[in-house]
């Protein structure tokens, strides 16, 4: 059984030049443990795609669940909540708070727990050593290169034990090397039985994941369409 | 850092690590919250020094005889032809005012007034004592010396009129007296005098007691119910224009620092507005984020205002300080009088407490900054 | 491309942040302009409601003053020139007129009432009360003038002829009613006096024209009293004229403390909105650290950096101080007068906006130059890396 269910997504958005349509009537399933990559060009509508998956951008219409929650039916402190149980999200430029180090951004989703501190520390500390920056844990974003940035980002996404976990462009400003030990550890996270879903525009990446969908002009396709 | 990580800990990290914007926010209300202090206790203490000038300036309650006569003059006018009766106080009366307790009374000046023929024209005698006298009337300028016995001053208009300058000397009752000073001109009958000593005006005028006694002090109600009562045979009254004007011009004070000080603390108010609001505002993209991972409103909140009270509270108690220490530290310096430390409590509460609301009515102006959609504030970068 | 261009676009991009610095601006300079001109206006005010209240130059006849002092008459002279009332005209044509506030001629007469002499002082009324606004007149309601056949007492007159108001009393053998008592005043001439309509004391005493004396309240807030008093002595032949200084001490005591009290107010402000203002710019030359990194990457010089910045911060401050002292000054002129109760008119001081502009355009322009040297000289890549 699926644990997301997308069902006719419809996305509007109101832009200079009148209405866009950035998704049109998408329905997407998506069982738990996959390692799923949203594919796609510039402007199809991917990352509206992504975040409507990940609860932060309501659907003009249409309907998603995960693990049987209407999500979009909950008010706005309720989605929150969804937000901060189901889903760990990596965003573009990894949107780490400067003035906190790698250990207070991971424990950032920790702070609005009722964990006591020993043990928000100590899961902080087990997914930066899980991501390879235990020794880099006290430094601030910007003492931190790109790709550990990157790192902290996904630490912070994973840190709470989250079902999914979104990843905008991951590897997207990476040199091959750095890219190629990113997608290495999503595999290992994939195999700790996380549901991965990655928006990428390369090919090269489709090697790690166990699935691909192409979106194009905001409606879906199981292969990719030539232009 | 190590230690738990709470929503204290994110704002106190926010503060720490951004020490320039820290310093900023919290200069700001140092500098609202002292100014605001200053002024207030600047205006205080320069109300005090201008209701203490203005009580120990002049005659206030004025001793003279009883008389069945009225008096015929105005303005230094009299109407001519009209024989005069003169009377006196008694001469313990004067005894009787210095040993009154607890009247407050600062100066008392007696004064022996009487006329006396010269060589070709009768003069105005006044008796004084001018340490006394000068105390009380700060408007007298004396060119020359104070009076010595058998020695006189006379006003400005006796010697503008006959021609006479520190030197010459006067003739009064068959005698010279040599004038060792001049009473520059005051506009008042005091023009026309001639001033001497109590031993040489009770020589020249044979009158053994006093004329009249002007007093100052700082109650003169209650003086004048009491003296008037102890000295039966005396009018005591009280001089309404100088005692009126005072608290005129004393209240207009008070009602000019008032309304400046609520004029200050408005624009104060309005620059931590802008500020605080401003500083949210740059804010955005980071709350945004906190949105994003699953923060609650509650939670941004409540990290924003844990950050406000502890930067509105600091200020608050530093610009207290401030505000209270820099008066007494410029005030020999700008004011050329010194201020007294006085730790007032309900001020630095009051203040405080100013300081706290107007931090956190900041943070609800800047609502939208928190209300925002999440995606919308990601993207404000 | 400029860097003038630049440093426009910038701000028009930024129309949030560039909006921020100069409402900052903006209040600061209109706060200032504000209070100074309304102080200012207070000030004079306060100056010519203190000089109004009394006397404060006396006009005499040139000789035959009385042996008097503080009420005591020891002598009267014989005869006593007279004025004419000829001289209030002459006193309009002064050159610095607008000063005379109030004027007062009196005209002393003596009669006897019920065996007692008493000195009857003919007044303009309405003159007279604007002058001594200590005066409380029990019978006589606000703004109330008594008429032609009306006579207020001073409290020692009343009291020792058993006079009480509305009670009729003969006067060179005219019948005048009691319309006031004047509660006790502390002065002998004010105590001890019956006064009259001036017009009718004048033909009572067969006297037309005549006055004794003239009492004025100047304004000297603008115009010296020392002037004032050589204006009228020019103009006034036979007569007198002197300052009463001791009013005058009192009132340069008060008008002393506001001074200082508004220049440490306007000091204070000027102080405060320059800091803001500094602090300000600062704060938003440091937010674009990462911003100026990119230009130098791409080779900007120093030069070129420190030159956007302040031109973004001179365009800013010049029009917060423009806006402000328009904010400031149409506040002032419009509420200020009205907010404070003075009666007195705030004009629109052009030369304010000099002094705004410069002092917004300094403030602003020092409150960036040391950030933006600052950014400026770090190395490119680590202020890529500030966020």
């Amino acid at each position: 059984m699926s644990l997301i269910k997308l069902c006719e997504a419809t996305k509007t958005y109101k832009g200079g030049d009148g209405v866009v349509e950035a998704l049109k009537k998408v329905s997407l399933e998506i069982v738990a443990g996959e390692f799923l990559a949203l594919m796609g060009p510039s402007g199809s509508g991917k990352s509206t795609l992504l975040s409507i998956l990940g609860g932060l951008n309501p659907p003009t219409s249409g309907k998603l669940t995960v693990d049987n929650i209407d999500v979009y039916s909950l008010e706005p402190e309720r989605l929150a909540d969804f937000r901060h149980d189901y889903v760990g999200f990596v965003f573009q430029q990894y949107q780490l708070i400067p003035y906190l180090t790698a250990l207070e951004n991971v424990m950032l989703p920790l702070a609005i727990t009722s964990r006591p501190g020993k043990e928000q520390q100590e899961m902080a500390h087990a997914v930066l050593e899980k991501v390879g920056l235990g020794s880099k844990s006290q430094r601030l974003p910007n003492q931190l290169s790109g790709g550990e940035q990157n790192r902290v980002a996904i630490a912070r996404a994973i840190v709470n034990q989250p079902s999914i976990m979104f990843a905008d462009e991951p590897t997207g400003s990476l040199d091959s090397k750095t890219a190629t030990e990113l997608l290495e550890l999503f595999q290992v996270l994939n195999q700790d039985g996380l549901t991965i879903i990655m928006v990428t525009h390369n090919k090269e990446n489709l090697a790690w994941v166990s699935r691909a969908v192409y979106i194009r002009d905001g409606i879906l396709a199981p292969t990719p369409q030539e232009s | 850092m190590e230690g738990n990580m709470t929503l204290t800990d994110i704002a106190i990290q926010n503060l720490r690590r951004r020490k320039g914007k820290t310093t900023f926010l919290l200069l700001t209300f140092v500098l609202v919250i002292g100014i605001t202090v200053a002024l207030n206790t600047l205006a205080k203490s320069m109300h005090d020094d201008l209701q203490k000038n203005l009580t120990q300036y002049g005659a206030n309650v004025v001793i003279t005889p009883k008389s069945e006569h009225f008096t015929l003059s105005y303005g230094g006018l009299s109407v001519p032809g009209v024989n005069f009766e003169v009377k006196n106080l008694n001469y313990d009366s004067l005894a009787k005012i210095k040993n009154s307790p607890d009247l407050m009374i600062s100066g008392i000046a007696p004064k022996i007034i009487g006329s006396v023929k010269g060589a070709d024209k009768r003069y105005l005698i006044i008796g004084v004592d001018f340490p006394n006298e000068l105390k009380m009337k700060p408007w007298w300028q004396i060119k020359g010396l104070q009076p010595g016995d058998q020695e006189v001053i006379i006003g400005s208009s006796i010697a503008s009129k006959e021609n006479l300058v520190i030197g010459s000397t006067l003739e009064l009752n068959h005698q010279i007296y040599p004038i060792v000073g001049i009473l520059e001109e005051t506009g008042g009958s005091e023009d026309n005098g001639v001033f001497t000593n109590f031993s040489t005006s009770r020589a020249l005028t044979g009158i053994n007691s006093w004329s009249m006694i002007e007093l100052n002090t700082a109650q003169p109600n209650k003086t004048v119910a009491y003296l008037s009562e102890l000295l039966p045979e005396a009018k005591v009254a009280e001089i309404s224009q100088l005692v009126q004007g005072a608290k005129e011009s004393v209240d207009r004070f008070s009602n000019f620092s008032l309304i400046t000080s609520i004029f200050l603390g408005v624009i104060g108010v309005l620059i931590v507005f802008v500020t605080t609001s401003g500083n949210i505002n740059d804010r955005v993209a980071e709350l945004g984020i906190l949105r994003a991972i699953g923060f609650r409103r509650r939670h941004i909140f409540s990290i924003l205002i844990r950050e406000t009270v502890f930067v509105s509270l600091s200020g608050g108690v530093l610009g207290y300080l401030l505000g209270e220490l820099t008066p007494i530290l410029l005030g020999p310096f700008v004011f050329q009088k010194t201020v007294s430390f006085q730790f007032n409590p309900f001020v630095g509460l009051t203040v405080i407490s100013a300081s706290l609301l107007i931090g956190i009515g900041s943070i609800f102006l800047t609502r939208r900054a928190i209300t925002l959609d999440p995606l919308e504030a990601l993207s404000y970068i | 491309m400029r860097l003038t261009d630049i440093a426009l676009q910038n701000l028009r991009r930024r129309k949030m942040r560039s909006a921020l610095l100069v409402i900052s601006v903006i209040i600061g300079v209109a706060a200032i302009i504000f209070l100074y001109s309304t102080t200012q206006a207070m000030k004079e005010d306060v100056a010519n409601k203190l000089d109004q209240y009394g006397s404060n130059i006396l006009i005499l006849p040139e000789s035959g003053e009385a042996l008097t002092f503080g009420g005591i008459t020891v002598e009267a002279p014989s005869q006593v020139k007279e004025l004419d009332m000829s001289l209030i005209p002459l006193m309009q044509t002064i050159k610095n007129k607008e000063t005379l506030a109030t004027i007062a001629p009196k005209l002393l007469v003596n009669t006897n009432i019920n065996g007692q002499e008493i000195l009857l002082l003919g007044v303009d009324f309405q003159q007279e009360f604007r002058l001594k606004k200590w005066w409380k007149i029990d019978g006589l309601s606000k703004n109330q003038l008594p008429s032609a056949n009306e006579v207020i007492l001073g409290s020692d007159v009343a009291l020792s002829l058993n006079l009480t108001l509305n009670q009729n009393v003969s006067i060179k053998g005219q019948d005048f009613k009691v319309t006031g008592i004047i509660q006790p005043t502390g002065s002998a001439e004010n105590d001890q006096a019956v006064f009259i309509d001036l017009a009718v004391l004048q033909t009572l005493a067969n006297r037309p024209n005549a006055i004794s004396l003239i009492e004025t309240a100047a304004l000297c807030y603008t115009c010296p009293i020392e002037e004032v008093t050589q204006q009228l002595s020019d103009k006034l032949p036979g007569t007198k004229v002197t300052a009463l200084k001791s009013t005058l001490e009192s009132r340069d005591t008060t008008v002393t403390k506001f001074n200082l009290f508004a220049r440490s107010v306007s000091l204070i402000l000027f102080l405060a909105s320059g800091l803001v203002i500094t602090m300000t710019m600062k704060s938003s030359v440091e937010e674009r650290t990462r911003e100026i990194g990119i230009l130098r990457a791409i080779g900007f010089r120093k030069r070129h950096i420190i030159q956007i910045v302040l031109t973004e911060a001179g365009l800013l401050s010049l029009l917060g101080g423009l806006l402000g002292y328009l904010l400031g000054m149409s506040a002032a002129v419009y509420f200020g007068s009205a907010m404070v109760k003075a009666e007195v008119l705030i004009p629109w001081q052009s030369d304010l906006l000099v002094y705004a502009l410069s002092a917004s355009l300094l403030i602003g322009l020092l409150g960036s130059l040391y950030p933006a040297w600052k950014a400026a000289r770090l190395d490119p890549t680590e202020s890529l890396r500030y966020m």
